[in-house]
């Protein structure tokens, strides 16, 4: 509980787990934390602290109890720890198991087979429940409990991955209690999996990096925040890893650096998704709020069953300095970024993913667009209006109307968004969740957590039965009730999304039901078609579906198939159907002529090899072949494949080639010594002879040594030198 | 006694005593976002006791999935040294709301625990609050 809400005494049951005749006093009893264990805590309810402190009596007095249950399996199997007690000791049974070393009190590994079979436990529960691994939140507890629990297991010789084993078991001790680990269990054990993966991936190169700053430093002295949080952010190594491995060599890290390098990443992050101002402009906000609360005049949004009503105007906006201020009229000498609250208003304010209304606002003297509708606090309905002409004034009764059509496609990619959401959950199992949602009229975009890609089967799969339900036509209801009907009827509540006591409830047929504040179309068949236009990853754990519905689908659909026609045209088709057989020939004629390329090429090989020969330097039993390829894209491969050549030839030969390739504006040098060349001549050592005319490096063995170089020109002298070497040790 | 006999006998003890068994609510939190996860019993019913919310029920009895490892970082670092600190428990539970008080609350969990669990009363000792008379009484 919290320092705010409901309080009152509580009282608390010990357990006395050394006994005996001896009197036991109350400081005993308070202070002995070993011998006398608290394992029941009732608290009786009697006041609300609110914030400031102040207690108030509650109207009914209540009562809450917490009773630890693996404090009460340690008292009833009469165990010194919640480890002995059979809920973890199965766990660590079976590690035992899996690193074949004992679970032995009296020596230190026993701390890891309890880290392991804790976090185990945390790790499956956690991840049942919807929280991925990640760098913030929640899901960095996760992180943080997932890569202890693995390098605990290391600590026992654990090298390979083992955690989805441990995981395992908890699913296996756990089920019947919690019927919920079963059924995902295919996605928890992939989650771990990956996790796990990634960790011992990232964990050997990041340990290195630390070792090599705790090098540099002294003991006593502090490890640079900046590389605990390139540990962090770059390989994943939670800070209190990085503690822990620091405090071994009796270093600690500059926890106020990290927090720096830390906020920085926010703050520029922060810049990158939203402009700046921001909360300035929510300060006004909240002032309208309160002004409009005191004269009870909180917008009303009527705009489920209507999109076309009178409405008065209660507040205005705009720009003033690069401020938004509060006025009392608006016109059209106003410009952009002017603001205006409506009540009742038909206008939808963008919220829970589905974006604003648009539509028109008019009087008599007035003529204003709607283009945008947002809500920056939940219950203020904010309209940006774009001024045709005319002046408006706070206090006016104005015409509004909601664009109908961008309404109904946003409603048809809404109830789609749904069905989507039903859908995949039948095709891929109950583990799928709504990680995020955008309602837009041209589209609909659909996050949620799936291990792995789609296969195109189960693509098909989800817009069949998405499709199939559109077209029987399914009425779609929309009730206001309470949590707890909802609940009961087996509403999907959105993770992260705030409902108040009565929630609204969102049913399709009797196969989809949601909690929802958005709008709906009021048949399924309103949605007229649905295809998904994208399948991907996103993060983690994480995929993301963009999908098209009624005129947007068609759209859709039209896109790719003049796509096709073109696709047609260029392949010289006469119908669509036969694109895929002109294309095949395509890649078969590809083939012959890159057969007849290579024809050529090593004619031209040939070529250049008889000239290089011809050119030839004949000394006693050796010919001496210097000379200058031509330029060729694959370089130093071509000047072996000549070499090769000429000692196919010349079996008593001594090649040095040089090459001024074009593409890269490099020298490379090859030489290379025939096999019946045993003269003492070495390739290496003529290559390390010339390639610093080319600016050059290289090397290899005394058959066969080659090198490259920054400057060309050097070449024609690096040539000579070469020749110039071989007659020297030639004598 | 095994931990899931303990479990299922502390529910259907509470059953037999009127009340409501009320499924563990998820680790996340849905309406509360001061609370990292969940970590106590009664986060799920935090509204029913300031009378924010209503129930058909007014007595209910919980096995509550509970993770404490935020906030600190020294306190996920101390699992599996000390004997019983952990990163996820099962907490049990009994609410009223509006319904039973003092005296009955303690009538309950004391029979709970002589009878049920039959653990000898010579090793229970109960702690009230310093001003709490009302309770020692009952106790």
């Amino acid at each position: 509980m919290g320092d705010t809400g409901p309080c009152g005494p509580c009282s608390e049951i010990f357990y006395d787990r050394q006994g005996g005749a001896e009197k036991v006093t109350a400081k005993m009893v308070e202070a002995d934390g070993d011998r006398f264990m608290e394992f029941w805590n009732l608290v009786f309810m009697q006041y609300n602290r609110s914030e400031d402190g102040s207690m108030t009596p509650l109207p009914r007095p209540s009562v809450d109890t917490g009773a630890g249950l693996e404090r009460l399996g340690s008292i009833l199997q009469n165990t010194t720890s919640n480890y002995e007690t059979d809920c973890f000791q199965d766990i660590i049974q079976k590690t035992e198991d899996l690193c074949g070393i004992k679970y032995d009190l009296t020596k230190n590994t026993h701390v890891s087979f309890r880290v392991i079979a804790d976090h185990s436990r945390a790790a499956a529960f956690l991840i049942a429940d919807g929280v991925m691994p990640s760098n913030e939140g929640r899901g960095y507890v996760l992180r943080r409990i997932m890569r202890r629990a693995i390098r605990h297991g290391k600590k026992l010789g654990l090298e390979k991955p083992f955690f989805d084993k441990t995981v395992g078991f908890v699913i296996d001790q756990m089920k019947d209690a919690y019927p919920d680990l079963e059924e995902k269990r295919t996605f928890i054990l992939k989650v771990v999996q990956a996790e796990e993966e990634q960790f011992r991936k990232t964990l050997a190169k990041g340990l290195q990096l630390l070792e090599d700053e705790v090098k540099k430093l002294k003991k006593g002295s502090l490890f640079p925040g900046e590389a605990a949080f390139k540990l962090y952010d770059t390989y994943g190594f939670p800070l209190d890893l990085t503690q822990v491995i620091t405090q071994e060599h009796g270093i600690e890290v500059d926890l106020r650096e990290f927090e720096k390098s830390m906020s920085a990443q926010k703050e520029e992050s922060r810049k990158h998704w939203k402009g700046s101002g921001d909360a300035a402009v929510s300060q006004v906000f909240h002032e309208v709020l309160e002004n409009l609360k005191s004269k009870n005049q909180i917008p009303t949004f009527v705009g489920y069953t209507e999109t076309e009503v009178p409405g008065v105007c209660v507040a205005l906006l705009k720009s003033e300095d690069n401020k938004l201020k509060k006025v009392s009229e608006i016109s059209s000498k106003d410009g952009t970024s002017i603001f205006a609250v409506f009540t009742p208003t038909p206008f939808y304010g963008e919220s829970g993913g589905q974006t604003g209304d648009q539509g028109t606002v008019t009087t008599q003297a007035f003529e204003g667009l709607v283009i945008d509708v947002q809500k920056p606090l939940s219950e203020l309905i904010v309209c940006e209006i774009k001024v045709k002409k005319g002046t408006l004034k706070v206090g006016e009764s104005v015409h509004q109307k909601t664009n109908l059509k961008i309404r109904k496609l946003t409603e048809a990619n809404h109830t789609a968004t749904h069905l989507l959401h039903w859908a995949l959950r039948e095709t891929l199992g109950k583990h799928v969740k709504q990680a995020g949602s955008l309602v837009e009229p041209g589209f609909l975009r659909f996050d949620f957590s799936h291990f792995e890609a789609m296969t195109p089967e189960q693509l098909i799969k989800v817009e069949d039965l998405i499709n199939q339900k559109i077209w029987e036509d399914f009425t779609v209801s929309q009730e206001e009730m309470s949590k707890d009907q909802a609940t009961e009827k087996g509403a999907i509540a959105f993770f992260g999304e705030k409902y108040g006591e009565s929630v609204r409830v969102i049913s399709v047929g009797d196969f989809s039901v949601e909690l929802c504040g958005g709008t709906h179309v009021k048949r399924s068949g309103d949605i007229h078609l649905f295809k998904i236009g994208s399948e991907s990853g996103i993060a983690a754990g994480v995929r993301r579906i963009i999908a098209y519905t009624s005129e947007g689908a068609f759209q859709y659909l039209r896109h790719q198939e003049s796509t096709l026609q073109l696709l047609k045209k260029s392949v010289k088709a006469t119908s669509i159907d036969e694109i895929g057989q002109k294309i095949e020939k395509l890649f078969e004629n590809e083939k012959e002529l890159k057969k007849q390329i290579e024809k050529f090429q090593s004619q031209s090989a040939g070529h250049e090899v008889e000239s290089l020969i011809n050119n030839g330097n004949q000394l006693g039993e050796h010919l001496i072949v210097v000379g200058e390829c031509t330029s060729d894209p694959s370089g130093i491969k071509r000047m072996r494949e000549i070499s090769d050549r000429i000692k196919q030839k010349k079996p008593q030969s001594i090649i040095v080639l040089g090459m001024n390739q074009k593409e890269s504006q490099k020298a490379f040098l090859l030489a290379s010594v025939g096999p019946k060349s045993n003269v003492g001549v070495k390739a290496n050592a003529i290559i390390k002879e010339i390639a610093p005319f080319v600016d050059g490096k290289g090397g290899g063995k005394p058959a066969l040594a080659q090198a490259g170089g920054t400057k060309p020109t050097g070449l024609s002298e690096a040539l000579q030198q070469a020749s110039a070497f071989i007659q020297n040790q030639l004598g | 006694m095994k931990v899931s006999e303990i479990r299922s006998k502390f529910i259907q003890f509470f059953k037999n005593h009127g009340h409501q068994e009320v499924e563990s609510s998820s680790l996340v939190p849905h309406n509360d976002p001061t609370l990292l996860f969940t970590n106590a019993g009664m986060n799920q019913f935090k509204d029913v006791f300031t009378g924010k919310e209503k129930r058909s029920y007014t007595r209910a009895t919980t096995s509550q999935k509970c993770v404490r490892a935020g906030g600190k970082h020294n306190d996920l670092e101390n699992v599996g040294f000390t004997a019983r600190h952990h990163t996820f428990f099962e907490m049990l539970g009994n609410f009223s709301f509006g319904d039973y008080f003092k005296k009955e609350a303690i009538n309950l969990a004391w029979k709970f625990v002589t009878e049920e669990l039959k653990i000898p009363k010579d090793r229970l000792y109960v702690s009230v609050f310093n001003d709490d008379d009302e309770a020692a009484e009952i106790w």
